[in-house]
């Protein structure tokens, strides 16, 4: 039971992740085959986000803020600026998490953490643009507006009902991504200020 | 509320954590004494701390365990204390929901994901709201002046259940809840408030509670928004 628990909150961090890393990388032409050619020649990126929370108990949504560094071939760093600053860095395989509290930042040992260690292996997955090999997802185009992503089991669709990438009409860059928990609850990520392929490094991936 | 976070996200640290209870129950958490007299403006004076209109906040959520053990989420929570409701949502820092319950003299759960299903873990979770928020429930008892001008009142629960709210000259205030006379629950908010909200003695920049048991632990609450509810959501 409380592997498969884990499985599950692994599975939803994964997702968030990957999703959020690899939406940007997209190219819209309306074909899913020409993006992950696209995503081949993009070696770096980076962007600033505004993350909207919807929830039907919110007077407003709920806004974060914060900054996003990624370099093939595994390389992340999703950094939370306010309200509650975090850092979420893989490299080399290696995923950890640090929070800002009361005593400046330390590392997270929430739940959720160990399954980080596989994200590496979805991200690769996801930048081939070779969605219909993903075990997790179906992935269609819908009205040539976005890319609408389908958990394929069960027990994924309990946490994510679907994910939409809303491409921009420049090569290379997404405008959005929105995550749905359910009906009332569902998640808006807005990039801007997009950077692909500058030198980026080591260190940004490695230090808090 | 952290039980559960020990039990489900730490189960390799219970037994230091229970180990570490141990030294710390052998200090003493009794109740003390109070004047059985209630002097004049008590209940307003102790009211003070506690919500009277509907509101939703907004807080970061560090719980920290007597090993040091430490999980970080986001807590939504609306406040209806005319009805004494409650409807509280927890997510991660990503934003994605782990759990979301309603009291209304029952806890009903929307949604609950591992490790935040169970239905004990929301009671536990509504009890400390309601220990937050909610002015005690019980009859007003005693009060008291402190030499340093805090004022103390005493509520008694008819189940063994005893609350001492402290109001001090600073805004600030804590809680005290005690069961056969034994401490298992305190709230301490500090002095700092929003500077919009300088006159608003409930609405705190920081909360700490802490819960003494076989599973001690302490949630650190910092406010990141308060907003009023219009009349007719609840």
């Amino acid at each position: 039971m409380m592997r498969r628990r884990n499985v599950h909150l692994k599975r939803l961090f994964e997702i968030a992740v990957v999703c959020l890393t690899c939406s940007v990388f997209l190219g819209w032409t309306g074909d899913l085959k020409k993006f992950g050619e696209e995503a081949k020649a993009v070696k770096s990126l980076s962007a600033d986000f505004v993350q909207e929370k919807n929830l039907k108990i919110l007077v407003q949504p709920f806004v974060s803020k914060g900054v996003f560094y990624f370099k093939k071939p595994g390389s992340l760093r999703w950094e939370y600026k306010s309200p509650v600053r975090s850092v979420l860095l893989m490299h080399n395989g290696e995923t950890r998490r640090f929070l800002e509290g009361r005593d400046g930042f330390r590392e997270d040992q929430g739940p959720g953490m160990q399954g980080m260690q596989v994200v590496m292996g979805e991200i690769s997955l996801w930048l081939s643009g070779n969605f219909g090999d993903n075990p997790d997802f179906e992935a269609t185009v819908e009205d040539k507006r976005a890319i609408v992503l389908r958990p394929r089991m069960e027990s994924l669709s309990k946490f994510i009902s679907k994910i939409e990438l809303l491409p921009s009409d420049r090569p290379g860059v997404i405008r959005s991504v929105v995550l749905y928990e359910g009906d009332d609850s569902y998640t808006t990520i807005r990039f801007e200020n997009v950077r692909v392929n500058e030198d980026l490094p080591e260190s940004l991936f490695v230090e808090k | 509320m952290t039980v559960f976070l020990m039990r489900r996200f730490f189960p390799k640290v219970l037994c230091v954590a229970i180990l570490l209870f141990g030294v710390s129950c052998s200090r003493s958490y009794r109740l003390e004494p109070l004047s059985s007299l209630i002097i004049p403006g008590s209940e307003s004076r102790c009211a003070a701390p506690f919500v009277k209109e509907n509101r939703q906040f907004i807080h970061s959520i560090e719980a920290v365990l007597a090993s040091g053990g430490t999980a970080s989420v986001i807590g939504v929570t609306n406040v209806y204390p005319k009805r004494e409701v409650v409807h509280c949502v927890i997510m991660t820092v990503e934003g994605f929901v782990l759990f979301d319950a309603t009291y209304d003299q029952q806890v009903h759960v929307e949604r609950g994901i591992p490790p935040f299903e169970s239905k004990a873990f929301a009671e536990g979770l509504m009890r400390d709201i309601t220990l937050i928020f909610f002015r005690p429930s019980g009859e007003l008892t005693g009060s008291a002046w402190s030499a340093d001008g805090s004022f103390t009142c005493r509520y008694e629960m008819g189940n063994k259940t005893v609350e001492d709210v402290r109001v001090h000259p600073d805004n600030s205030w804590d809680i005290h809840q005690y069961m056969d006379e034994r401490l298992v629950r305190s709230v301490t908010a500090g002095a700092d408030r929003r500077d919009e909200k300088k006159n608003d003695p409930f609405m705190p920049l920081q909360l700490e509670l802490t819960a003494y048991g076989e599973y001690g632990y302490s949630l650190h609450l910092r406010l990141i928004e308060a907003k009023r509810l219009a009349d007719g959501n609840r």
